[in-house]
């Protein structure tokens, strides 16, 4: 995982995330359009085996890079509490 | 989010999970398979090999033996201080030495000895070559970590796969208690309980449909609840499976907190 930065703007934040595939991109995108001020959220992979996918957030009314935060976030919480409640659920059913 | 075991055991686990998005469950799906390091064999030396099996193909196979792992004593060579030369915190020495007597003998991946006892064949009993009588075969095999993504012998996982929840209904005044949805349905998901037909075991069912098109009045319906996957985890034996899902969760999460620390750079 190693993200590039390729433009900024207020409402429109373009980057390439290196070493990835779709696992990734799509959580990020699926995330970021739950959220209301997000107008379009979306990546692509030119090229299945040689090209990285590039994200391209456009937002209104909130600045992009603060919404792309929430989101990650967002993603970083339910990651961590997958994580625990099979934990859980692990040591519940081996109790059993 | 509800998690909830269905089955596990010490090759698998299946479990049901309850409130999230279908991207998730793909990216959890996808992290076990291609991230999860795992030890496979990577680098054979072939000292002695009369048996008729070519080196290559020898090598081959023994690349493909799922070996068990221990994730915390070993580095991935591209993160190990030797910078992937080879050393003992990112290498492990397996050595194979099988000589036939008078009689055929078939060489088993139990007969590989480790230098590390918890770096050892999951399974002793694959098949690797034939000796004829006389023949022999003297090996030495280097393991080492390695993810999915690089070649499929690192995947500690046999099968990970989601499906969605099947939810099976009868409408009782359409059904005309044929049962010939009873005959058709490959899991045996539905029964005639006296004169209605009733369901079992729902979360077997494979989706198929058969009992759909097999029934003319139309009573069955089959749908499948919104956000809920039911995970099915297979190991090769190389890493208990419930490590499996919990390092899938905590290498997603590595992943996006370096995407969080981009973001807060910006």
């Amino acid at each position: 995982m190693e993200p590039k930065l390729i433009e900024n703007n207020r409402y429109e934040l373009k980057f390439e995330i290196g070493g990835e595939k779709h696992a990734f991109p799509n959580l990020l995108r699926k995330t970021l359009l739950e959220e209301e001020s997000v107008e379009f959220a979306g990546y692509i992979i030119e090229h299945p085996l040689l090209s990285n996918p590039v994200f391209t957030i456009r937002t209104k009314r909130r600045q992009c890079n603060t919404v792309l935060r929430d989101a990650l976030e967002k993603m970083l919480a339910r990651t961590e509490e997958f994580r625990k409640k099979f934990e859980q659920s692990i040591a519940d059913h081996s109790v059993e | 989010m509800e998690i909830t075991i269905i089955h596990k055991s010490e090759q698998d686990v299946h479990f049901l999970v309850e409130g999230v998005d279908v991207s998730f469950a793909n990216a959890l799906r996808r992290t076990m398979l291609t991230r999860l390091p795992a030890m496979a064999i990577d680098e054979v030396l072939i000292l002695e090999n009369t048996s008729v099996m070519y080196d290559e193909m020898l090598a081959q196979r023994l690349g493909l033996i799922p070996l068990t792992t221990d994730l915390e004593s070993y580095n991935l060579p591209q993160d190990c201080d030797c910078e992937g030369k080879g050393c003992s915190l990112c290498q492990c020495t397996l050595t194979l030495e099988v000589e036939a007597g008078d009689e055929e003998v078939v060489v088993y991946s139990r007969d590989l000895s480790s230098e590390d006892p918890k770096v050892n064949p999951a399974t002793g009993e694959i098949p690797l070559v034939k000796l004829a009588p006389h023949q022999h075969v003297i090996i030495e095999a280097y393991a080492r970590l390695g993810t999915g993504s690089e070649n499929a012998k690192f995947q500690p996982v046999a099968t990970v796969a989601y499906k969605y929840v099947p939810v099976v209904s009868v409408d009782k005044k359409k059904c005309d208690q044929c049962g010939a949805c009873v005959e058709v349905c490959p899991k045996q998901i539905l029964k005639l309980d006296g004169k209605t037909i009733s369901t079992q075991n729902t979360l077997d069912c494979s989706l198929c449909e058969a009992c759909m098109k097999e029934c003319e009045p139309g009573a069955i319906s089959i749908e499948s609840k919104p956000d809920s996957f039911l995970f099915k985890v297979e190991s090769t034996g190389a890493l208990p499976p419930e490590a499996i899902v919990e390092t899938a969760a905590e290498i997603l999460k590595d992943r996006i907190g370096v995407a969080l620390d981009f973001a807060n750079s910006l």
